[in-house]
């Protein structure tokens, strides 16, 4: 009997929750409204949108962990056969295994050896697990390290061997590249790959495009619960062809740094003019490991400079103590030769990755777009704040609306410096382009020194006059 | 019509609205029984003694012919004002106390997670026996004995609240963004701290409530001339043998009654004011 090309049908599949909608009344909310993709066997299939867009959710529901309160709808084929929460049973553990997307998914108080080998369900796990660490390049004391002990780059690793261990048939890697540097992401990648050489067929959710298109034999892109269009490998970069599926793909295409993205606009020339210096910068906590040892940097108004390093090389807490956030061990920072005030308004501000940290969430977005004084109506036109968003709460708006509530917040006169600390990094393309298209726009023409800090190159390479690695 | 569609999907805000009601029917009981009490309610009247419950007296009668329903709602009266004296003394308590850790001083911190262990280390109801006896009984001996004994858990939450605030994201934007410790303390940190002292505030009345009649059972609180809810079943005890079953029965049911719609309330308020549920 010939075998079933396609390993995983997902045909019209819904989600729907049920909460209140009133007071007294519940009612359905429907996140996810109408799915279809097919994972072929052997094959990488990715699932690319925005959050939000039902690819988590589509992951849980085919592990079967969705919440009490959800309704399905649709169906899920695995092998021919529907997927139901019965089957799913009978399948797990070991047949389709989910890579967590961070060390924390690991029981801290188990050592990494000792999880990955209860995991193991066929032969002498310890054999597994000599053969599992020489294939993904792990040293045999790590198998006697705990999670916290061990790097970003070796906690991937162990997570792709947990589950390879189980001897999956279908792997599902949830976000497996978001804050790792350029060779991490690479090296995930690489490991996926090799996945697929054992057998493994994978299907990868991600809202980076990029990672995505290295290593997918198919892109399906999700738009607000729908699955817009399945993009085969040899069209990735065939724009019109693209554009034929779904102009919403087309567009998250176009916005990719290395396509179109944003154009830096040129240096005006500057009426005034102030330097950011640091000098000797050096930390530590608590006497520990120097994180940063007597590092110099100066940025000027108007300037935008990128900043590069891999993971743990301080990046992080460079800019929070650029901006003040933290204090330095050693050395001085200043603005034309001055220290840097310590009370009132600060004018080095910091963009950080997650806007929904830092609004408070019990203040409507106009107290938070307030908080430190008046934002023109010009400020909110240019950063592109929609008048009907101010009368809602940070949970009812999108990721990026939320950053954007962040950036125009900040834009008061006295800001002479932005430090964007991976500011783009939780968006899809589209948005991480806007973003970036009004922050740097603004800066550019009231003369604001922009430190862009990000392990996205092309990005990096598109939108900086120079970059600095630390 | 509209009755049958308002039972046939139980959910938790029908909940709070069902205890809200049996909370507030309680307390309308218990307000105007005390408003229109008369001299005869009260009075001993051996002719009608040990009445079993009827139509006439609701609750029965006591072995002097008082009238028990009128006994339990003075009782319930003198509970609720004692109850309430002393959760909110004791939330105040807490909340100036927890309230000290905004200052990030290291020596007051430990001094008070001392006191903090210190209290919660001796048993409850013996601290407040102790208070009471020393304060020689009576209403505020009681509302005292309950307060100075609630406030260390209630402390320990407000305070890992406020500590855990400080850390967030926005609160140090807003220092950056140049706003005075005030601004942020009243409008970042109060607002957040607001809904966890009313949820613990409505969660102690009941406890303070059982408490005063647990020490008032044991002959250390309320002065046996008042009918608390305590007196009388600590009185009754002696006649349940007696087969006088109502005596206990009644006024510990109203009292689990009101104690239990409280808690309700105050479980339902958790969830509901909860920024992050979404079941329920």
């Amino acid at each position: 009997m010939p075998m079933d090309p396609n390993i995983l049908e997902v045909d019209r599949y819904g989600v729907s929750f049920h909460q209140y909608t009133t007071f007294f009344k519940k009612g359905f909310v429907e996140p996810v409204i109408e799915l279809n993709l097919t994972v072929r066997r052997n094959e990488i299939t990715t699932i690319v949108g925005a959050s939000g867009s039902g690819k988590s959710l589509l992951a849980h529901g085919i592990m079967g962990i969705l919440p009490e309160n959800a309704r399905e709808k649709g169906s899920i084929v695995y092998q021919g056969q529907p997927l139901d929460r019965k089957r799913i049973q009978s399948l797990l553990p070991g047949e389709i295994v989910l890579i967590p997307q961070s060390i924390n998914y690991l029981d801290p108080l188990m050592t990494v050896g000792r999880q990955i080998k209860s995991l193991v369900r066929k032969g002498d796990p310890d054999a597994v697990l000599e053969t599992t660490f020489q294939r993904y390049g792990l040293k045999p004391e790590v198998a006697g390290m705990y999670p916290f002990q061990i790097s970003g780059g070796m906690a991937r690793r162990v997570l792709i061997a947990t589950a390879v261990v189980q001897n999956p048939t279908l792997i599902i890697a949830d976000e497996p590249t978001p804050g790792l540097d350029e060779d991490l992401v690479a090296e995930a990648l690489e490991q996926l790959i090799r996945l697929k050489e054992d057998g493994c067929s994978i299907l990868m959710i991600t809202h980076d495009l990029q990672a995505a298109k290295k290593v997918s034999d198919k892109i399906v892109v999700f738009k607000d619960g729908r699955s817009t269009c399945e993009i085969p490998r040899d069209i990735f970069d065939d724009a019109g062809k693209i554009a034929d599926c779904s102009q919403y793909a087309a567009d998250l295409f176009k916005a990719l740094p290395e396509n179109d993205f944003v154009d830096l606009p040129a240096r005006p020339p500057a009426e005034v003019s102030h330097e950011l210096e640091a000098r000797g910068l050096s930390f530590s906590y608590y006497g520990g490991r120097r994180i940063l040892d007597s590092f110099d940097f100066s940025l000027n108004s108007g300037e935008v400079v990128g900043l590069r390093g891999g993971s743990g090389r301080g990046k992080s807490t460079f800019a929070k103590l650029l901006s003040g956030y933290l204090n330095p061990t050693s050395g001085a920072i200043m603005i034309d030769g001055n220290p840097v005030p310590r009370s009132g308004f600060n004018p080095i501000q910091l963009i950080y990755q997650h806007p929904e940290k830092s609004l408070d969430p019990r203040w409507r977005m106009r107290t938070c777009l307030e908080e430190a004084g008046e934002v023109s109506e010009e400020i909110r036109r240019v950063i592109g704040i929609n008048t009907i968003w101010l009368n809602r709460l940070p949970h009812e708006i999108s990721g990026g609306e939320q950053q954007r509530f962040c950036i125009a917040r900040i834009l008061q006169p006295e800001v002479k410096f932005l430090i964007a600390d991976e500011m783009t990094a939780m968006f899809d393309a589209i948005t991480q382009a806007e973003i970036w298209a009004v922050t740097a726009e603004y800066a550019r023409a009231h003369s604001i020194g922009l430190l862009i800090i990000s392990h996205d190159p092309s990005l990096l390479n598109r939108l900086c006059d120079r970059i600095v690695y630390i | 019509m509209e009755a049958v569609c308002f039972w046939r999907e139980w959910n938790l805000h029908k909940q709070l609205v069902l205890v809200c009601l049996v909370a507030a029917a309680v307390l309308g009981c218990i307000i105007v029984t005390n408003i229109v009490i008369t001299e005869k309610g009260l009075a001993i009247n051996i002719a009608d003694a040990e009445q079993a419950p009827s139509l006439e007296y609701v609750f029965g009668t006591d072995w002097l012919g008082r009238d028990m329903f009128t006994r339990t709602m003075i009782g319930l009266k003198n509970s609720l004002v004692v109850g309430l004296l002393a959760s909110f003394l004791s939330v105040v308590i807490a909340f100036l106390l927890a309230f000290t850790s905004i200052f990030n001083s290291r020596r007051l911190d430990s001094v008070l997670n001392l006191a903090i262990d210190l209290c919660l280390g001796v048993p409850h109801l013996v601290l407040m026996v102790m208070i009471s006896a020393a304060m020689g009984g009576g209403k505020t001996a009681v509302v005292v004995a309950v307060a100075l004994t609630h406030w260390p858990s209630l402390t320990r939450l407000i305070r890992a609240e406020i500590l855990q605030l400080r850390n967030e994201h926005y609160i140090g934007v807003a220092r950056k963004m140049g706003k005075s410790p005030l601004f942020i303390t009243v409008r970042h940190i109060l607002p957040h701290l607001l809904p966890v002292i009313m949820v613990q505030a409505v969660l102690l009345f009941p406890h303070a409530i059982l408490h005063e009649a647990a020490v008032t059972f044991l002959g250390f609180g309320l002065s046996p001339m008042m009918p608390a809810i305590g007196v009388i079943l600590s009185e009754s005890t002696r006649y349940i043998a007696m087969g006088m079953w109502w005596l206990v029965v009644f006024p510990g049911l109203t009292l689990l009654m009101m104690v239990m719609s409280f808690e309700a309330i105050g479980d339902s308020l958790r969830i509901l004011l909860d920024p992050n549920r979404t079941q329920h």
